[in-house]
């Protein structure tokens, strides 16, 4: 089973060289602005790992960030952020932001490659547990019963927030 | 400010005042107990900013709206408890945009719900882009992919009798095979062996390091000494200490001047009378004839008569960047532009950026008459004027 990465970046060459490297190991969704990409995440849509620009038109690589850190669907997802702006402060401040990983242009897509494949072997661990925790169960058309919250329970059983 | 609607399905009443107390009297909330009746609600143009929907009901309510064009963006927030199983399984895709855990406290909650509502709103003022054209991977064109392999056949056999002589004649000369095999990047970085008569002692790549001061594209950049005036202007002029310092192996240096001195420094190497070539070779090198056996990756498709020239790796990744990265939308040749334009002429050096913007210019402009006249160029440049 691919991994399904999304490639956001608004200059088609980059892309172009990012598929033909990623394309035998991945499966690649492409958004050419950020807003794209913000469009795809709000529509719920699933991807394993994002590789993104900062320097983005419309909708910024940071805020792309923030956003997959945000909701709790994606919030375990690597995110690689792959620039043409490469000063240290710059990378400090995406790692900050919650980025996972800093690439600067120009780049050897093998690197690109083999970051991402690193950052899902570590991925894979964590998110198992997000997943029991809001453990799935198809119960269809069951009716949840709201009427007795109780904190004590869904401690003991759920575990703590994280965020 | 316009007004932002928000679109409430949940069943419990105690739920729904929470989360209606939650966002506040700056939004217009709408609120119904059961799908069915969010669903008529939802049929006409209804202004809508934001969802948060009972878990049983989300996912359903998901499938709705991302099939229809006015609420497809409009981010879904599905309500769950911790402990509590969701409808459905969290890897699948669902359309949820996010869950939002009712047993968070309520500075929580609402730091999402406000973020969600923002983002609907910066989303829905951004001029949409329109659709973007898909990426085109590279592919050689039928007439230019007909006139390789035509050509090349033609060539190979024609000149099969001194392909072999030649072979002979370097396995005799010096230690080693007669064909090298160097990875190369062509078009779309598709990385492949180039195959070429050996010029060079074996183990070559290994000397490469200690040659890099005799490198031609290198430009003059005045080498810092240790005790470098490790600051650049800016920190100079504010008279600060060195505000970006980036540690090497024995000094601070400064940031911005590492930056400036590393965009000095050639991308690509290449040596004046290179002290690793053999004899033969560089009788080979100067007619060209350590080209020919590319006449067979022509024939496997990895290149093509004319075009930009595969670069080795170390060479390729340093061109990667937004300026120069459509290099790689081109066919990447045995001959072109560059060969033609400067090299056949014997004037100077060319820069690796000019270079590049042959390259570039190349790959957007190719046709066969252009193919054609490179071709018949290149037959009066064999002969190269420069010792390279």
């Amino acid at each position: 089973m691919k991994r399904h990465v999304l490639i956001v970046d608004e200059n088609p060459y980059v892309v172009d060289i990012l598929v033909q490297t990623l394309c035998k190991d991945f499966k690649i969704t492409i958004a050419g602005t950020g807003q794209e990409a913000a469009h795809l995440l709000i529509q719920g849509y699933r991807f394993d790992s994002v590789i993104t620009e900062i320097e983005l038109t419309s909708f910024s690589g940071l805020e792309l960030t923030k956003l997959i850190r945000m909701s709790r669907l994606t919030a375990q997802i690597p995110v690689v952020i792959l620039s043409s702006v490469s000063d240290s402060n710059t990378r400090i401040t995406c790692l900050e932001q919650g980025a996972d990983a800093f690439l600067s242009k120009p780049f050897n897509p093998l690197e690109v490659k083999a970051k991402l494949h690193a950052l899902l072997r570590r991925a894979d661990s964590p998110d198992q547990e997000v997943q029991k925790r809001l453990s799935v169960r198809a119960n269809k058309g069951g009716k949840t019963i709201w009427s007795y919250p109780s904190r004590i329970l869904s401690i003991l059983f759920g575990g703590f927030a994280v965020s | 400010m316009a007004t932002l609607y928000v679109l409430l399905v949940i069943e419990n009443d105690l739920i729904a005042n929470r989360v209606a107390g939650l966002i506040g009297m700056n939004y217009l909330i709408i609120r119904f107990r059961e799908l069915k009746e969010a669903e008529e609600w939802l049929t006409d143009r209804q202004e809508v900013d934001l969802i948060i929907s009972d878990g049983v009901t989300g996912y359903s309510l998901a499938d709705l709206i991302r099939s229809k064009r006015d609420y497809r963006l409009v981010p879904l927030l599905v309500l769950s408890r911790f402990g509590e199983a969701l409808v459905e399984p969290i890897s699948t895709s669902t359309g949820v945009t996010d869950i939002l855990i009712i047993n968070e406290d309520n500075q929580r909650l609402l730091a999402k719900i406000s973020y969600y509502l923002t983002l609907s709103k910066q989303i829905h003022s951004i001029e949409s882009a329109g659709l973007l054209a898909p990426v085109q991977s590279f592919t050689l064109p039928f007439w230019k992919r007909l006139l390789d392999i035509s050509v090349a056949l033609l060539v190979i056999i024609l000149l099969a009798p001194l392909l072999l002589v030649i072979s002979l004649l370097i396995i005799i000369d010096s230690r080693g095979p007669a064909i090298y095999k160097s990875k190369r990047a062509g078009a779309n970085f598709h990385v492949f062996d180039m195959y070429k008569f050996r010029t060079m002692e074996a183990e070559a790549d290994q000397l490469l390091n200690q040659l890099a001061s005799y490198n031609i594209y290198d430009t003059e950049v005045p080498v810092e000494t240790t005790e470098m005036k490790f600051l650049c202007d800016a920190c100079r002029l504010k008279g600060l200490p060195c505000q970006l310092v980036l540690f090497d192996k024995n000094q601070p240096i400064c940031e911005k001047l590492y930056l400036e001195e590393s965009k000095g420094t050639a991308k690509f190497m290449k040596f004046r009378n290179d002290p690793r070539v053999t004899r033969l070779g560089t009788f080979l090198r100067n007619s060209s004839i350590d080209e020919l056996p590319q006449l067979f990756n022509i024939l496997l498709g990895d290149m093509s008569l004319v075009g930009n020239r595969p670069l080795p790796l170390y060479e390729a990744e340093k061109l990667t960047s937004d300026e120069f990265a459509r290099r790689f939308s081109g066919p990447a040749g045995l001959t072109g532009l560059w060969q033609v334009k400067k090299r056949g002429k014997g004037e100077g050096q060319m820069s690796d950026r000019d270079r590049t913007l042959l390259d570039i210019e190349y790959s957007t402009t190719f046709s066969f008459k252009t193919d054609i006249q490179i071709i018949w160029k290149t037959m009066f440049n064999l002969w190269q004027k420069e010792n390279v």
